[in-house]
């Protein structure tokens, strides 16, 4: 199967950490891993553009992101767990919503039959 | 998974990390933020790459690659800061010899950090002095008791000249003493009381003396008193915030911004 990169993907990229989000917390690697697996290695995405998107939801107020603690075992540098926000939520559901209208149109015109 | 690189490793993963990031226009704390972040996604992209890759320069590579092209990041981080921030906030030059001249070393110790910054303060102050006279001459021209009353109060002058050295001796190890009382493993709350009670007291002295001496040696009432107080109070904040900010600094300048990314 052909990828999904640049544009095509970029514009998606809000609602689809939102969604992923959506499934439970997590860090920006784990986040892009669970993008990897739902993207069924399709997606080609430079991971580090996941951080913008990131910082973009959290100044919007759509998530949450706090700085691990040292409580686990785990060494090397801090990560930060982002979560979905209740304002978060609500987005996604609108999105989700435009999504189906979207494809239900554009799906109508562009497959149908010659 | 042990997440820990070996130190070149890990120094190889920071110059990446801030060949990204030092170019973006924005506050220290979010560049910090950035740098963090960023570093966390390439070493554990570089530990599931290693995995699966013979080659630990191939996996170095991998994860580099993973993260993206660095300007392209760099405009899209930049693209999330506020055009305030973004004015506010120049590019990041890389450190000078002044600033690597009063930051504390790695392994250096207190004491010695202490004597650094006092020479430097030592040898600015009377040329920042200098200048200030010779500004200020003009306008105490203006008035004919103006340059008499400043040459009579050399030897005030002189004193708080001391007054203002020893206390930069002794901001670095009293700064170091409240930060790791407050911040360090063992919280000491009591030490922490006693220095600012301290350093209150110093600078009420301070403050009466110089006026006492200002005024040709009249006693000291009323609001001047109030106001003094103020600024006594003020003191233990300012050593509390500074000593915070100074920790952090150190330490980003340490782990990042003396990071030299010539290569």
């Amino acid at each position: 199967m052909d990828k999904i990169s640049g544009n095509a993907l970029r514009g998606h990229l809000d609602a689809m950490v939102l969604a992923t989000l959506a499934q439970g917390e997590g860090h920006g690697f784990e986040i892009m891993q669970r993008l990897g697996s739902a993207g069924r290695g399709a997606l080609e995405l430079k991971e580090g553009t996941l951080y913008p998107v990131l910082y973009r939801l959290e100044a919007a107020k759509l998530i949450v992101g706090k700085w691990e603690t040292g409580a686990t075992e785990r060494r090397g540098p801090r990560r930060r767990i982002y979560k979905l926000a209740r304002n978060g939520r609500r987005d996604l559901k609108r999105r989700q919503e435009q999504w189906r209208h979207f494809t239900q149109i554009i799906g109508g015109i562009v497959e149908a039959p010659a | 998974m042990d997440n820990e690189l070996s130190p070149e490793l890990d120094q190889r993963f920071r110059v990446h990390v801030e060949r990204i990031v030092r170019p973006v226009r924005a506050a220290e704390r979010r560049k910090d933020r950035m740098r963090e972040e960023l570093l966390a996604h390439a070493t554990a992209a570089y530990l599931e790459e290693r995995q699966v890759r013979d080659d630990d320069e191939d996996a170095v590579m991998a994860a580099f690659n993973r993260l993206g092209e660095s300007p392209e990041l760099t405009r899209e981080l930049q693209a999330g800061v506020s055009w305030v921030e973004r004015v506010l906030f120049t590019e990041q030059k890389p450190p000078t010899r002044i600033k690597r001249w009063m930051i504390r070393r790695p392994g250096e110790s207190i004491w010695r950090c202490a004597v650094r910054y006092t020479t430097y303060q030592a040898l600015v102050m009377p040329l920042a002095a200098i200048a200030a006279v010779y500004l200020l001459v003009p306008l105490l021209n203006t008035n004919p008791m103006g340059c008499a009353r400043l040459a009579g109060k050399g030897p005030m002058l002189l004193g708080l000249y001391l007054l203002v050295v020893a206390f930069s001796f002794l901001g670095p190890p009293l700064a170091e003493a409240v930060h790791r009382a407050l911040w360090g493993p063992v919280k000491r709350y009591g030490l922490t009381a006693w220095i600012c009670l301290l350093s209150l007291l110093s600078v009420f002295a301070v403050c009466i003396w110089v006026r006492w001496e200002a005024l040709d040696r009249y006693f000291v009432m009323g609001s001047d008193l109030w106001a003094f107080a103020g600024v006594a109070a003020a003191t233990p904040v300012i050593l509390i915030v500074s000593s915070r900010l100074g920790y952090l600094e150190q330490e980003r300048f340490h782990r990042w911004t003396s990071l030299d990314l010539a290569e």
